[in-house]
């Protein structure tokens, strides 16, 4: 069993198995979970614009005046046909981009999702090269030296 | 215990650390990270800023029409040739209540010269409290009854009460979010009529 355990194979399926697991995290987070009504979309859409008076609430959290108005006009516009994407840049238009809770993928702005990316491809990038380091100067046997040192330590016990 | 022994594991440990180029680039890549994250936040507009701005500064004034308290229709494009100003505001709003003389005596002041017009935007009220709210402070410029806020929506207004100045050419060119005076409403067409001379 310890063999197994220490084979490269194991170690192998190992890694596969994360980034399965990672891949399907992925993709089921891709997946559109299209709301179905138009009260879904205004909702759906409303969760991701941002109360232009209030503290880390969304216009579909919400109660204050200005909420409730744009959440009507989210309907007014969903019931004319717009997209989704229509109707946030038109409530954008007028309340400026700071209201889209998710920010754009373009311009200065699509920072936001481009470091948190390098970083991590950095940061696995540093580990891969420290642990290759790190096995290579492991010694693989204990040496005549260390085998002196565990001596010594265990008879001054 | 001899000390080279000691001396022997801590050159192994270093070694094992990895060199310090290593580190080098680690803190390098840190540093524009940072650097990057500092310039996003930087580059926004502060606070105090984003409270006076808004998108629709320098575009044509939304459609702005609709029925008045009192029944008439009315279009801000009726006054094109003139100063606008397009106040938002409730009954129930306190700094509504207290701006309330400062444009009753702007409107009368400027009725007279006829260089500006005061065109009012219920927001978030009711339309008899509304009415009632004039019956009891007086004040002979148009309400526009907006029920659904849609008016209050397009020019973006996130609390009453808010003044949007549209200039002769149906151009917005100011906002005043929060209670303002007739020296204010005064002051800024001088200043933008300096501007265009």
């Amino acid at each position: 069993m310890r063999s197994f355990l220490r084979s490269t194979r194991f170690r192998r399926g190992s890694w596969l198995v994360i980034v399965a697991l990672v891949v399907v995290a992925l993709v089921r987070n891709g997946v559109d979970e299209r709301p179905t009504t138009n009260e879904d979309r205004v909702r759906s859409i409303a969760s991701t614009m941002k109360c232009p008076v209030c503290r880390s609430q969304s216009v579909a959290d919400s109660d204050v005046a200005a909420a409730r108005a744009i959440r009507v006009e989210i309907a007014r516009r969903v019931g004319a046909g717009e997209s989704d994407d229509q109707i946030r840049d038109a409530i954008a238009d007028t309340y400026g981009e700071g209201v889209q809770l998710t920010p754009r993928a373009g311009g200065l702005a699509g920072l936001v999702w481009i470091l948190p990316v390098v970083a991590v491809v950095v940061a696995l990038a540093a580990l891969s090269a420290a642990f290759a380091r790190w096995r290579r100067t492991s010694p693989t046997s204990a040496t005549e030296a260390d085998r002196a040192l565990v001596d010594d330590a265990l008879q001054h016990r | 215990m001899s000390t080279e022994a000691p001396a022997a594991e801590v050159a192994e440990a270093a070694e094992r650390a990895g060199s310090p180029r290593i580190s080098l680039i680690a803190a390098a890549v840190l540093a524009v990270v940072v650097a990057l994250l500092v310039a996003v936040l930087a580059s926004s507009d502060p606070q105090t800023e984003r409270q006076t701005q808004s998108p629709l500064l320098g575009r044509l004034a939304p459609p702005t029409e609709g029925r008045t308290l009192d029944g008439q229709e009315v279009s801000i494009d009726d006054y094109r040739g003139r100063w606008v100003f397009v106040n938002f505001f409730a009954s129930w709003c306190i700094p509504c209540q207290t701006e309330h003389r400062q444009l009753r005596a702007f409107d009368e002041a400027h009725r007279r010269s006829g260089d500006a017009a005061l065109v009012g935007v219920t927001y978030d009220n009711d339309t008899d409290e509304a009415r009632a709210f004039f019956e009891e402070r007086g004040g002979e410029w148009p309400v526009i009854d907006d029920p659904t806020n849609s008016i209050g929506v397009a020019y973006g207004v996130a609390r009453v009460p808010e003044t949007f100045v549209i200039a002769p050419d149906g151009t917005v060119v100011h906002r005043f979010p929060g209670e303002v005076t007739r020296k204010q409403l005064d002051e800024v067409i001088q200043l933008y009529e300096e501007r265009a001379a």
